[in-house]
């Protein structure tokens, strides 16, 4: 570690460029943030308000009443979205720890980077290709059934496909190896001697779990909270191909304002209602946790701590 | 617990989400159009597939797409980085929490609002839009991945290079650019890999007639089970786990 500055930051003040054309670097990248991500997202408030089609029309916020006189539809939609994307996360959290607490303690460090390896592929490819590899599984009279009614568990043609479990289902394996990822770097941090310790001054192993292990993975368990809840309450894929009627989610609604009913000030209302509640939801959680464990969000040396600029 | 145990869990984790995969692939060989049993070996899928010139062209279409915001992406990315990395302060906290907003934003939601604003300055879906879309989308993984570098590594290189009377885009080209050189390939082909599959995307802002091989897939795959789908991504799936084990064996032969 020979990272110490040697020269002390003398040297690199009398080195920091005033001629480094500073602006140029970050200015591309900054216009196309602000333009294509901060603006439209914030125009989508505009947007509605207006009545449709399109995105010229008079100030009404028509669309805001239609959505909040039918609140079983919407409020509905809504509700079953946001039951889905944490049941995932949920269930992503339940698979995805013991998996990355056996990577990180019980698994050769060789085999480890090849498990997590085969884990994320899959995952780096379209997600249409998973969503339809599940559909060829659970369709009726395909593999799982089959397998299923020859055990005498099932009959071939029932099916959770075109429900809300198939959604469950897609939603969970969709996001599980990102969870893996996010709670292995938080359990790698854990020093195995502060388990030691703990374990020779008497700490019991739901101890060591609830005192130790949970407060040093909260970080990577928000991260995979974020990474998990908002791209799976904000999809819309999964249940269009997979839910059936009974399995919509309010993504699909939202696409099909687009794609279909031509309202675009809806789509735009809907969007933000979903991106709002997101949030929302996000910052309840992360209040929550560190309600709960004082201090464990603190985190030296990642990102966002202050180590930037060296 | 015992060892065994949890390494017993972690290989059922796994062969749980290859089962899907694996019933795919097996599926692309049987003979039947519905995808149901007997199961009767048969390669017409893929003879099918050989012949399908929508989705080569879509393939086509999509990988040319991809190239071009991932190289734009790899560039715009690192030198949003390096700006974090030397000048930025309280900018570089900036820049970071405008990156990560970008990548937490639900691609559904960007896309609508991206289309939306588009309409808006009367440009609306086409070419443009698709690809400043994905290259918004896909940058701020490449600048995240080379900042994360540039990080690790400290000024010191570029700094003992800059004592030495070098320029600063000398000191940066010659020393600082082949020690990240690695992280920006990872983020060039992240970058890659994104805007490939960002279906969300290429569905709201794709020009009529311009359909991405997940558009095409997605037209397939909307009206049920189709074995030639199963071919491809038979491919598609099974090259990238081989290719993800090929650079695997390449990296621990070369490692040692």
């Amino acid at each position: 570690m020979i990272r110490s500055r040697t020269g002390g930051p003398g040297v690199a003040r009398a080195l920091r460029p005033a001629e480094w054309p500073r602006l140029a670097l970050m200015a591309p990248a900054t216009a196309l943030l602000i333009a294509m991500v901060a603006v439209p997202v914030a125009m989508l408030a505009w947007f509605s308000l207006l009545s449709g089609p399109g995105v010229s029309g008079a100030v009404t916020g028509r669309e805001w009443a239609v959505m909040l006189d039918r609140p079983q539809l919407y409020g509905g939609l809504l509700l079953r979205s946001l039951a889905l994307g944490l049941g995932a996360t949920a269930l992503c959290i339940l698979i995805a720890w013991p998996t990355a607490w056996a990577l990180s303690r019980h698994v050769a460090p060789r085999t480890r980077s090849a498990i997590l390896a085969l884990l994320i592929i899959p995952h780096l490819t379209s997600a249409l290709l998973l969503i339809y590899a599940m559909y060829v599984l659970i369709a009726p009279g395909g593999p799982m059934m089959t397998a299923l009614a020859a055990l005498g568990l099932a009959e071939s043609r029932d099916t959770i496909l075109f429900t809300r479990w198939a959604v469950l289902l897609m939603l969970t394996y969709m996001y599980l190896p990102f969870m893996v990822m996010a709670l292995f770097a938080a359990i790698e941090r854990i020093e195995p001697t502060v388990l030691d310790a703990a374990r020779s001054l008497g700490a019991s192993g739901w101890a060591r779990f609830r005192h130790i292990v949970l407060p040093m993975t909260l970080p990577g368990l928000m991260t995979g909270l974020v990474i998990v809840f908002t791209p799976a309450a904000g999809s819309f894929l999964e249940a269009r191909i997979l839910g059936g009627a009974n399995g919509m989610m309010f993504g699909t609604l939202i696409a099909e304002q687009i794609s279909r009913a031509n309202n675009q000030p809806r789509a735009a209302a809907m969007a933000i209602t979903l991106l709002a509640v997101i949030l929302l939801l996000l910052g309840v959680f992360r209040l929550l946790a560190m309600r709960a464990f004082p201090g464990a969000m603190r985190r030296p040396g990642a990102h966002g701590s202050g180590g930037w600029g060296g | 617990m015992s060892g065994v145990l949890w390494r017993g869990w972690v290989w059922l984790v796994l062969a749980l989400v290859y089962l899907p995969i694996l019933a795919l692939i097996a599926m692309s060989f049987n003979a039947s159009r519905y995808g149901t049993f007997p199961f009767e070996f048969t390669l017409r899928w893929y003879e099918a597939l050989a012949e399908n010139r929508r989705l080569w062209e879509a393939t086509l279409r999509s990988l040319w797409l991809s190239l071009a915001v991932a190289a734009a992406a790899g560039a715009i990315g690192t030198m949003a980085a390096v700006w974090m990395s030397r000048f930025g302060r309280g900018g570089a906290r900036a820049m970071q929490g405008l990156l990560v907003t970008a990548i937490t934003v639900p691609w559904l939601i960007l896309a609508i609002a991206i289309l939306l604003a588009a309409l808006w300055v009367g440009v609306g879906r086409g070419l443009v839009t698709l690809f400043l879309g994905s290259l918004v989308v896909a940058m701020p993984y490449a600048a995240l991945v080379v900042a994360t570098r540039l990080q690790g590594l400290g000024p010191d290189a570029g700094l003992a290079a800059r004592s030495l009377g070098a320029g600063p885009v000398r000191a940066f080209l010659l020393v600082t650019l082949p020690l990240i050189a690695r992280a920006v390939m990872s983020g060039v082909m992240l970058a890659f890999v994104i805007t490939f599959n960002n279906f969300p995307l290429h569905f709201f802002l794709a020009p009529f007639g311009f359909n991405t091989l997940p558009m095409e897939i997605y037209s397939y795959v909307i009206s049920g089970y189709v074995p030639d789908i199963n071919a491809l991504s038979a491919i598609i799936l099974g090259g990238a786990v081989m290719l993800g084990l090929a650079v695997m064996g390449w990296r621990r032969l070369r490692g040692g």
